[in-house]
């Protein structure tokens, strides 16, 4: 513990006001690691101790966005256009081995190399884990340049409040890449389950499906679609529904 | 016709007291009679009765009066009891009237067939406010009625005089007793009072039909009764509701509409007390109105369900929340800010009024009549069989382990949590049947100690 707070106030400017001290190409990759790691330190409070909680929930969202800046420059030091998914998923995975979420919430983070249609770019979706309830979900695409792999969209703001499993989808469009993308509400009484389905195309993303969200819901994939199991209010209670990907986006076959 | 003198007796007898004051209770100030027959006036202990009649002739007409006046200050009841008596060749009525302050109407004392003279007429004029409609005793067991109560309600004329009239009409022939109204037991009971009930009223500010019924005492009394609130409270609300009383008045018994506003909000009202005049009722009724999100809230996440505890719970439940930052809301800590769609589905119910139970409910946990019940645990769920079977196995086993498949919500997911099963929780009736053998409500929280099981019962 005391580890902590003397580590805690020696960052405390840096992760408002990161890499005063070097250049963008001239920082490693162990610098920006150590960084991360000195900003997840932050995003934990002790128990029981209101002004460290008061601390922890006014830092929350600073922290949160340095440490995505963070990631994405990670990302744009250390990624190679010509990288491969698998090392650059294992890379993030490994630089944000202390943001792994409980299982039951959220998942690993998940990286996608391709050539889109704007150019060659990268999908990464991650979770920043934010005790003891809040983890918060980012999807990032990047789009190689001059200077790298540079990040140009954002998305993944409706998972706020929400954990977030992700699953990449065949695009039924050339040059498109689209992120299935679903997660249970935190602290919602009961398993209120949010899906998405997003597709980016190397310069923006755009929502393809936003149902509204489903009781107890469970989701397969199959080749051509998926299907979900979900809880209603009303009878018959259970329901069981089929869908198809189509250049529209998801379309119902069949619910019983 | 023959005329008798009338025998006063009742001056010399008739207790003088208060003349003037201005406080305290009623009081007789003079007993008196008038008219044709002779009327014998008694007194004792503060009480006074009359025999009126011992009619002497044959085929003869006329009214006697008893004359009662009273000084009503604070006000009162005049109280006592009356009857008639006949032969079986005679007849005779006695009814009762009241003169308001300032009536002097005097029928006379004679009465004629064709109808010049009528002592006993009901034409009352303005002023004059009957009592008692005619008695007689015709076909009664023995020519004689039962002994009816009297009770006059004065308070509506206090700090006046008012004068009470008993008049006896009667003709025929005297047949082995003498016809008489005997009039038993004149006093001055205290004004009248009221109560009011129920004790407690719950009430939503929907809600159009809900009552405090006063009862006033004598039954005889008007009023309209007004209302006044002894303390008020809100707690944990952004928003305080306002009572409207429907102000209408009635005969004996009022029942009053309460209706609070504005929609939504909340109040607990100690000590609401019916008002008539300077008297207030001696009964109050507890008024709480709990926020109508509450209300919602339990309509539509254990609407339904027939324990009261099952409902109870949950609102509990969600109290543990006030103070806590973790949970939205909780800083706040207000209903309305903490019961929010996001984090409780039934807050987005639509219902705008107090179903009985769902209100009741609400309305104790928002008192705190009920406390929490819930041992802390900030959220809750509800199970399907399957996942109630994997808690049943973890709490049987007594591990410290978290099982999985149990569909708990995802509160405090990066720490230690403990699922709570409260055993007077009842099944599930609402989520068809892969819900219908798990109870409706299984709760999450903290764990409270480093190796406590993971999954404990409470009652």
């Amino acid at each position: 513990m005391v580890f902590r707070i003397a580590l805690a106030a020696s960052i405390t400017l840096s992760f408002v006001a990161p890499s005063q001290a070097a250049s963008g190409s001239a920082q490693s990759e162990q610098d920006v690691a150590a960084r991360i790691a000195v900003l997840t330190q932050r995003l934990q409070f002790r128990q029981g101790d209101p002004r460290d909680e008061r601390r922890y929930y006014a830092e929350l969202d600073a922290l949160t966005q340095s440490l995505r800046q963070e990631i994405d420059r990670y990302i744009n030091i250390t990624v190679k256009p010509d990288a491969n998914s698998a090392e650059v998923q294992a890379s993030l995975r490994r630089l944000l081995a202390d943001h792994s979420p409980h299982p039951d919430y959220g998942d690993l983070p998940f990286t996608r190399m391709a050539d889109l249609r704007e150019g060659r770019a990268l999908l990464a979706a991650y979770t920043i884990v934010r005790p003891p309830h809040h983890d918060i979900a980012s999807i990032r695409g990047y789009r190689a340049g001059a200077q790298g792999l540079q990040l140009v969209a954002t998305e993944g703001g409706d998972f706020e409040g929400y954990g977030m499993h992700k699953k990449e989808i065949s695009s039924p469009l050339a040059g498109e890449l689209w992120l299935f993308a679903w997660g249970q509400a935190h602290t919602f009484n009961g398993t209120k389950v949010r899906f998405r389905i997003y597709s980016f195309d190397g310069e923006q993303f755009r929502t393809v499906w936003s149902p509204d969200d489903m009781f107890n819901a469970r989701v397969t994939f199959r080749d051509n679609g998926f299907s979900i199991d979900h809880h209603v209010r009303q009878a018959p209670y259970d329901l069981h529904d089929e869908y198809v990907i189509t250049a529209d986006g998801p379309v119902k076959t069949t619910s019983r | 016709m023959q005329r008798f003198p009338v025998l006063v007796v009742s001056t010399c007898l008739a207790a003088v007291t208060g003349i003037g004051a201005r406080s305290g209770p009623a009081t007789i100030t003079n007993v008196s009679s008038h008219g044709v027959g002779p009327v014998t006036i008694s007194s004792a202990n503060g009480e006074y009765s009359a025999d009126i009649g011992a009619w002497p002739a044959v085929a003869a007409y006329g009214c006697s009066f008893l004359y009662v006046d009273i000084n009503v200050r604070e006000g009162g009841t005049l109280t006592g009891t009356y009857n008639v008596r006949q032969s079986p060749y005679s007849d005779s009525f006695l009814d009762i009237y009241l003169l308001e302050p300032g009536v002097t109407w005097d029928p006379g004392t004679t009465w004629n067939e064709s109808g010049t003279e009528r002592c006993f007429r009901w034409d009352f004029p303005p002023g004059v406010v009957r009592v008692t409609w005619p008695v007689d005793a015709w076909g009664s067991p023995g020519w004689v009625t039962e002994d009816y109560d009297l009770e006059v309600a004065l308070d509506a004329y206090r700090h006046q005089t008012v004068r009470v009239v008993f008049r006896q009409w009667s003709w025929g022939e005297v047949y082995n007793e003498s016809i008489q109204s005997r009039i038993r037991h004149l006093k001055i009971g205290g004004p009248a009072s009221f109560t009011s009930t129920p004790e407690r009223l719950d009430l939503s500010t929907g809600d159009t039909h809900r009552t405090i019924t006063t009862v006033a005492t004598p039954e005889t009394t008007a009023f309209t009764p007004s209302f006044s609130v002894g303390s008020q409270a809100n707690p944990n609300s952004s928003c305080a509701a306002t009572l409207a009383f429907s102000g209408n008045g009635g005969t004996g018994s009022v029942a009053t509409t309460v209706t609070a506003n504005p929609a939504g909000c909340s109040a607990i009202l100690d000590g609401v007390r019916a008002q008539v005049g300077s008297t207030p009722s001696t009964t109050s009724t507890r008024i709480v109105v709990p926020p109508q999100v509450m209300i919602k809230m339990v309509v539509g996440e254990a609407g339904g369900q027939p324990g009261d505890v099952d409902q109870q719970s949950i609102l509990s439940s969600a109290r543990n929340r006030f103070g806590d930052s973790a949970f939205p809301g909780g800083t706040a800590s207000t209903w309305q800010a903490v019961l929010i769609p996001s984090q409780y589905y039934g807050a987005s119910n639509g219902t705008e009024d107090g179903p009985d139970q769902e209100l009741r409910n609400s309305a104790q946990v928002f008192t705190g009549e009920v406390a929490d019940i819930v041992a802390g645990c900030k959220c809750y769920w509800s199970p399907t069989n399957t996942q109630w079977t994997s808690i049943q196995a973890a709490l049987k086993s007594g591990t410290k382990k978290f099982p999985t498949g149990t569909g708990a919500p995802g509160c405090w997911q990066a720490q230690a949590r403990q699922i709570v099963v409260k055993a007077s929780v009842g099944l599930n009736i609402s989520g068809g049947t892969n819900y219908s053998t798990a109870p409706a409500f299984v709760f999450l929280r903290l764990l409270p100690r480093n190796n406590d099981p993971a999954v404990i019962e409470i009652p």
